[in-house]
């Protein structure tokens, strides 16, 4: 490999950080908004949806470029190949970012927020997954994630029992169905997130190891 | 060693006067394999490949080591016949090299030298020889013209049906495709695909994709030293010696 695709590498790899970033970013500010019932914060990530398209493509079409261009092998292929695939997990992330702020901007409109603790405190540990595994991926370093797949079954945990408790409530209030039901479907959005960082974990494990290993 | 091995090289040293060209290499071979050989110039793979049909010992100064058995015989044993071996170990190079005569000729040549004087038989052994070799459709109109007539793809391909005509067991590769542009490249990787459904592959190849391509096992060399030999897919994905993953990343070599 030349010095060229050396360092078109390494630019790659910051490209995936920047990312993972802005959708980890889409995904913190939607928490945010559910939480203090933000309507404008919630249409500003909603407006952020095409911006996350227009930094995929063309990554994931430079990810492709340098796959043909160098045909890597060894540690540069399994960057380049786990690259392709947590670009791909990130922006889900984002989208589920962008699907949480829509709900947030649907539930401020038109009910009150109420109870959802929970669930905040579920997107909190959620996004602690996701930091450490884009911190994982940016210093090549599997130390953090480690511990990812207890992470991911105290998260599993928690999405049954907020599930379990909302049903309960809408079998008791009639009126909160309407509420309950978009807080079912952002649990049901935060759990996902965590399996996508899992994901991205295996990935991580793939490039710095060459292992593959299955957390979710 | 296991029941596939056909060549077994066991400590084996060589020197070219006092220059240590390989040094204590241990290696398995396997039948109906491809094996392939890489590394950077100079680490010693032209010759431990030309150890295997005795190609050494036309290089004065050239002393051996350790040893290198065939079917569990010592191929420098005192009983071994160095023409004996290399009928049953063919060798292509790195350029084509046809006899210049004609494409009929070029085939005919070795089982004719080795007592095959029936025409009938030659014919048969021209055809099926040019046929596994992927020609034959491209010549079997012209088998009496000049084999120099040839491109160059054809020529190598020549070269392969003119190997497999004293039917070897192995065919030893040096750098078969460096002298052929991408298309005549890959029917030789096509061709060496089908061969190993009946004969034992080594190929050298600078190419690394090449190795990728079309090898079961893969042994990096450095220095007259191997440094990793093991399943190909390992070697590329995975290596386990940094200095491997080094030379197949391209970072030094």
């Amino acid at each position: 490999m030349t010095e060229k695709s050396q360092a078109e590498l390494e630019q790659l790899h910051q490209s995936v950080v920047s990312f993972g970033k802005f959708a980890l970013g889409m995904l913190k500010e939607s928490i945010d908004a559910f939480e203090s019932g933000n309507t404008e914060q919630a249409m500003e990530i909603s407006r952020l949806k095409n911006e996350l398209k227009s930094m995929f493509v063309p990554l994931e079409d430079s990810l492709f470029q340098y796959l043909a261009l160098y045909q890597p092998v060894a540690k540069d292929m399994r960057e380049c190949v786990a690259s392709i695939r947590i670009i791909y997990n990130f922006e889900r992330i984002g989208r589920m970012g962008y699907d949480i702020a829509e709900t947030t901007a649907i539930l401020t409109k038109c009910c009150s927020l109420k109870d959802c603790e929970a669930l905040i405190s579920m997107g909190r540990l959620v996004i602690t997954m996701i930091e450490d595994a884009l911190s994982a991926y940016e210093d090549r370093n599997i130390t953090k994630i480690v511990t990812m797949r207890d992470r991911d079954e105290e998260v599993d945990t928690l999405y049954c029992d907020v599930l379990t408790g909302f049903i309960s409530r809408m079998q008791e209030e009639k009126d909160a169905v309407p509420v309950l039901t978009r807080y079912v479907i952002i649990d049901r959005y935060l759990e996902r997130c965590g399996d996508q960082a899992c994901n991205i974990a295996e990935m991580i494990v793939y490039m710095a190891t060459g292992d593959r290993i299955e957390i979710n | 060693m296991n029941e596939d091995t056909i060549i077994n090289v066991k400590n084996l040293n060589l020197w070219y006067g006092e220059t240590h060209a390989l040094r204590n290499i241990s290696l398995p071979i396997a039948h109906r394999k491809v094996t392939s050989l890489i590394g950077p110039s100079g680490c010693g793979k032209s010759t431990l490949i030309r150890c295997f049909n005795r190609m050494n010992d036309l290089v004065s100064g050239c002393r051996i080591e350790g040893s290198i058995t065939f079917h569990d015989k010592d191929i420098y044993g005192s009983g071994a016949d160095a023409v004996d071996i290399r009928m049953q170990i063919g060798m292509v190079f790195q350029k084509p090299n046809p006899f210049p005569k004609s494409i009929y000729e070029n085939i005919a040549y070795g089982p004719r030298i080795h007592g095959t004087r029936d025409r009938k038989e030659l014919d048969k052994i021209v055809e099926s020889s040019l046929k596994k070799a992927a020609l034959w459709e491209e010549v079997k109109t012209r088998l009496n013209d000049s084999a120099l007539g040839l491109s160059g793809g054809q020529q190598q391909r020549l070269c392969i049906a003119r190997t497999l005509a004293v039917n070897p067991e192995i065919i030893l590769m040096d750098e078969p495709c460096s002298a052929l542009d991408p298309i005549a490249t890959a029917k030789i990787e096509d061709l060496i695909e089908e061969l190993k459904k009946e004969y034992c592959v080594v190929i050298v190849t600078h190419s690394m994709s090449q190795a990728a391509r079309v090898s079961d096992f893969t042994a990096f060399m450095y220095l007259g030293d191997l440094i990793e030999f093991g399943d190909t897919r390992q070697i590329f994905e995975n290596p386990k010696k940094e200095l491997t993953e080094n030379y197949i990343t391209g970072r030094f070599g």
